[in-house]
């Protein structure tokens, strides 16, 4: 397979199998029933297996248990399915056991809707699930990075035990865009001598659990875990910076919408505003040095997300009220275009001057 | 190059099927428009599987031109439940009196299910049945998994395929070459299932012009609605 054109949720699947992922299960729901279909075609030709489960909470569980043995696993869903597997992950997380997680965000709340949004980035980013927990969340903006993030998710899901959400939405699950399956580039799997796949009398027995009986016992391992995002938060923050070095006004954007700020930053540096674009690759682990850092520089920030106001809490915690830090959205389904945005630009332009 | 003539057409319905993702929206639109400029056409967007991208989405746009689209009252709304409109029947009547209907089916053996309940109100009207295929597709880059495809989407909705439309692209990134290169893989699939390949489809504004292939052409608008 050279060049193929390619929905981005076939690119996940696509992906996912290409990274050693041979167990798939998920229950259906649009924008991200191709997943599923994509897998139920192919992995039984590669000597995987792919199970539509009762429900989400089945789905997660089986994650759950194929996880403990040491496998490469994944589950997808959309916004009210991801909700239902929230019990799950936090298992998952408090057994510290890898594994990758789609959310192709379709509007909320409730059943919302069908059509893409952004609206989970703060269940995505600060509790998906109870406890003292934090995943590791990649916002991949394009098809071709729907395909490498996946496989990237399931490196860094490995390398620390840990579950990887990938915050995609209707528009990158239903889009096509070619992609190079033969760019991608992959992490081998790991041993996983902690897995429960039976010791056969030759080593002591694993055992993997998130109950402790006692609180002492509790506490040093929400500790332990907790050193482990401080090395994640120092080491993985990913960004793409696009014309900040010289930007007065900083956009902040993430995932489908980025692509249309891109557009807007364009499109104002051509009418002579000194627009930029930082668009976070991680949202957890999220770049706020990168940002405190362009507070320094830049005169204003715009964070633009499809949902009513939710990243640019995390935008203003990283700007320590430098500089001002404004809002635009769409949310319900609808798409912003570039002009609209190039809009809000302008008028913040406007008011510095 | 020789350019497809859509009036060499003779059938009235035209039932457009292919696998997953191979461009029958935009071959079944472009289709579509060629008709409406010599029949009195009908558009029916018969695809219970896709949500997103539909021939319900050029619904305003033709109906400015006469060219009547029918789709499920749900399309694109947020009610994804798979239903046809019962203004299929009207098209169909009508195709007996010469208009020209087109199905734009949803993709694969899944999509092409449903035109199972119309199965003996078609087969009078003696359709015209497209497979249409894309060889840069991941689950078609063979023609022998194109061809298993088209079994099952035969199977799935009782009709025989009587010609095939060759649509490889690569979106936004196809050039002539592309669609030069997909020459051999439509010959294998021709050879395959006995069938012909009516014509070869193209994006007007592609890069490097007009391709050079052994069948005959078809230019196309690009019809695949922009999200941003």
């Amino acid at each position: 397979m050279a060049k193929v054109l390619i929905k981005g949720n076939e690119a996940v699947a696509e992906a996912a199998i290409r990274s050693g992922c041979r167990y798939y299960f998920g229950y259906p729901i649009t924008p991200q029933t191709e997943i599923a279909e994509y897998m139920a075609k192919k992995m039984p030709k590669v000597g995987g297996l792919c199970l539509q489960a009762e429900s989400e909470v089945a789905a997660i569980n089986m994650v759950y248990g194929a996880a403990a043995s040491g496998v490469r696993v994944m589950t997808s869903s959309s916004s009210p399915g991801i909700s239902l597997k929230s019990e799950g992950v936090s298992y998952i997380v408090g057994c510290d056991l890898p594994c990758v997680i789609l959310n192709v965000q379709r509007g909320g709340p409730g059943l919302g809707g069908i059509q893409p949004s952004q609206s989970d980035y703060y269940q995505a980013t600060k509790a998906l699930g109870h406890g003292d927990m934090q995943l590791f969340v990649l916002a991949p903006s394009s098809v071709q990075e729907m395909a490498q993030l996946t496989a990237d998710a399931f490196g860094i899901a490995d390398k620390y035990r840990m579950p990887v959400l990938l915050l995609a939405d209707g528009a990158l699950g239903q889009m096509m865009e070619p992609v190079d399956f033969d760019m991608l580039h992959f992490t081998p799997e790991p041993e996983k001598p902690w897995a429960v796949n039976g010791h056969g009398g030759k080593r002591k027995k694993n055992i993997i659990t998130s109950l402790f009986l006692k609180p002492e016992e509790l506490e040093a391992n929400v500790l332990e875990r907790d050193k482990k995002y401080k090395t994640v938060n120092e080491n993985e923050v990913r960004y793409e910076s696009y014309m900040c070095d010289d930007a007065d006004i900083i956009i902040v954007s993430f995932g489908i919408t980025a692509r249309i700020s891109k557009a807007a930053v364009n499109d104002a540096r051509e009418k002579g505003i000194k627009a930029g674009l930082l668009r976070p690759v991680t949202l957890s682990p999220f770049p706020s040095e990168i940002l405190k850092k362009l507070s320094d520089t830049a005169s204003a920030f715009l964070s633009v997300e499809l949902n009513m106001g939710q990243m640019v809490n995390d935008v203003k915690l990283a700007v320590e009220c430098k500089k001002p830090v404004y809002f635009y959205g769409r949310t319900g389904g609808s798409l912003m275009s570039s002009a609209d945005v190039l809009d809000q630009i302008e008028k913040i332009a406007g008011g510095l001057k | 190059m020789e350019r497809f003539n859509t009036e060499n057409i003779k059938q009235n319905v035209i039932i457009v099927t292919g696998h997953f993702g191979c461009g029958k929206t935009n071959v079944s639109v472009n289709l579509a428009e060629e008709l409406g400029k010599y029949y009195k056409t009908y558009l029916i967007d018969y695809d219970n599987v896709n949500p997103y991208f539909r021939s319900a989405d050029v619904k305003e746009e033709f109906e400015k031109k006469g060219i009547e689209v029918i789709a499920s009252d749900f399309a694109n709304s947020n009610v994804d439940i798979p239903s046809v409109s019962p203004l299929v029947y009207t098209a169909l009547t009508k195709a007996q009196d010469g208009a020209r209907v087109i199905f734009d089916v949803g993709g694969d053996m899944l999509g092409a299910v449903s035109l199972g309940f119309l199965h003996d109100r078609l087969t009078e009207l003696q359709p015209l049945v497209l497979y249409v295929f894309s060889a840069y597709r991941p689950l078609t880059d063979s023609p022998e998994k194109a061809y298993e495809i088209m079994r099952e989407i035969e199977s799935a909705c009782g009709f025989k395929v009587n010609a095939l439309v060759n649509n490889s692209n690569l979106g936004a990134d196809t050039d002539i070459k592309d669609i030069e290169d997909s020459v051999s893989y439509a010959n294998k699939l021709s050879q395959l299932c006995g069938l012909p390949v009516l014509f070869t489809s193209y994006i007007e504004d592609i890069a490097g012009g007009e391709p050079s292939v052994d069948t005959a052409l078809f230019k196309m608008k690009n019809r695949t609605k922009k999200l941003f």
